[in-house]
């Protein structure tokens, strides 16, 4: 019997932090968003919001270094 | 899930239709500038591409938003209960998409002020597009760069539209929530700039950068734009097609009246003067002499600041707006470029992406209203976290059926002569490119 398998998906290490980076971003968003919806006074919903910020940053530089990872890989 | 009633707007008088469509009539200079910028910005023998492109692209995205995007932003009331699609979380509505019909359907039965709102966002998502494209200069498929503009048109610029122009969640966090006006972006800073910027990332990213740029050994190699007058002209140009945006956005979005434009329009002006100052005196002191494509990127992102907070800000904050542009453009260009691999011809991701965002976040620092930087926070995370993913997931789908970046051999003769057949300027010979030795 042949079984039908999904097909592996094989990313490259730049690619891989590249994709984990662009995940981190939208938790960033929720967080920034539940600070909205949980915290009426204004001191901790700004200091969450900026904390979600500081997530999408995280995600941010995760990804600009997947790149800058690819682009060696690329290039040796 | 339920429908939502679209946002309650003062009626528009004749007066303010007939000015607002004169601007309007004026805007698309902002897209002709654009485009001279990212031709004159590129090699020579990609040039007819480039501006063929700019072209192609407007038409596709206009095509594409009249089809479906318009539908989606939901200014034109089409379904019969309401513009939006809303879901209830702690208490409170959520408008996240529109909900108009397709095709335009109902366009001439509209309100004028909807009508007007409309045509706005068709000159948006045009400039929005054109962006990336710029990005892509010498390796972007011109197919692959339609294909790309389609996407945006279609489901991401109706998305955020809808969001910030048309009663959308974003726009109601001042209601709902108690942030100041909600999220402000009258001129399109985040709409149509930093939309546009991030794509342009997302772009450079997929086709990755033009052969020879970053070699295996030493520092990036240079690859001057290969036009300074068509880019300096485009920058002339542009100014006029931003003053027309920014005050048709003012008086459409928030309804501002005749007495409060001469000061957006003096804003605009002194935003884009304080940038490309700052930016000549930056690049005066780090290279010895000012450098004319950075001032140009330094006056684009002033402009691209002031669309955010032309009509929000007083004119010596606008200037202080763009005098930080100014500084920050010509070093964000260069950290792009040698720190982090960027290739990135037109400066888009500096200009629009960061130029915008720094513009957004100036409205909130100077409006003065309690709770306005908290809603122009969310708006900018709203941006990094939902837009930029959206976008670059959506291209690198579409990178899968549609490649972006041209072979290499098409790469190596040109994308003019490549794609095209003929090059921009047949009369002269073209240099062999000093990367390929």
């Amino acid at each position: 019997m042949r079984f039908v398998s999904w097909p592996s998906i094989k990313l490259k290490k730049g690619k891989r932090m590249k994709y984990a980076g662009l995940l981190v971003m939208p938790a960033g968003f929720f967080v920034s968003i539940a600070a909205v919806v949980l915290f009426p006074a204004p001191v901790p919903q700004a200091a969450f919001v900026l904390c979600g910020l500081a997530v999408e940053a995280l995600g941010l530089v995760v990804a600009v270094r997947g790149h800058m990872e690819a682009r060696g890989e690329s290039r040796s | 899930m339920n429908s939502a009633l679209p946002p309650i707007a003062p009626v528009m008088t004749e007066a303010e239709f007939a000015l607002c469509l004169v601007l309007l009539l004026l805007a698309p200079l902002a897209i002709a500038g654009v485009a001279l910028i990212n031709t004159g910005l590129g090699r020579s023998r990609a040039a007819a591409q480039a501006l063929l492109g700019n072209l192609a692209i407007v038409a596709v995205t206009v095509i594409v938003f009249a089809l479906v995007g318009a539908a989606l932003t939901g200014n034109l009331p089409g379904t019969p209960s309401g513009a939006g699609q809303t879901f209830h979380l702690a208490g409170k509505p959520w408008n996240w998409l529109g909900a108009g019909r397709i095709l335009l359907g109902g366009l001439s039965a509209a309100p004028l002020q909807s009508q007007l709102a409309l045509l706005f966002e068709f000159l948006a998502v045009a400039m929005a597009a054109l962006i990336p494209w710029g990005s892509g200069a010498d390796r972007f498929r011109l197919t692959a760069g339609c294909a790309a503009a389609a996407v945006l048109a279609a489901v991401v610029f109706p998305l955020l539209a809808h969001w910030i122009w048309a009663g959308g969640w974003l726009s109601q966090l001042g209601v709902n929530f108690s942030l100041g006006s909600g999220f402000l972006d009258p001129g399109g800073a985040a709409v149509i700039h930093v939309l546009g910027g991030l794509s342009a990332l997302a772009v450079v990213w997929i086709a990755g950068s033009r052969k020879g740029k970053f070699p295996k050994e030493g520092f990036s190699t240079a690859m001057p734009g290969h036009n300074a007058v068509y880019v300096l002209f485009g920058c002339l140009v542009a100014m006029v097609g931003w003053l027309a945006f920014n005050l048709a956005g003012a008086i459409l979005w928030l309804h501002a009246p005749f007495a409060a434009l001469p000061v957006t329009m003096v804003n605009t002006l002194l935003s884009a003067s304080g940038a490309i100052a700052a930016t000549f005196a930056i690049t005066r002191i780090r290279f010895g002499k000012p450098d004319a494509s950075l001032c140009a990127n330094g006056w684009l992102a002033g402009l691209v600041a002031s669309s955010a907070c032309a009509a929000l800000v007083t004119p010596a904050q606008a200037l202080v707006v763009g005098i930080v542009t100014g500084i920050g453009t010509p070093l964000l260009v260069e950290l792009f470029e040698l720190a982090i691999s960027i290739d990135d011809p037109s400066g888009a991701i500096s200009v629009h992406a960061v130029g915008g965002l720094w513009g957004l976040l100036a409205v909130g620092i100077f409006a003065g209203q309690p709770g306005q930087l908290v809603a122009q926070l969310i708006g900018i995370a709203t941006l990094l976290g939902v837009i930029l993913p959206l976008v670059y997931l959506l291209f690198a789908l579409l990178n899968r059926f549609v490649p972006f970046r041209v072979d290499p051999d098409g790469e190596r003769i040109g994308m003019d002569l490549h794609e095209l057949g003929g090059g921009a300027y047949p009369e002269f010979v073209i240099h062999r490119d000093e990367s390929y030795r």
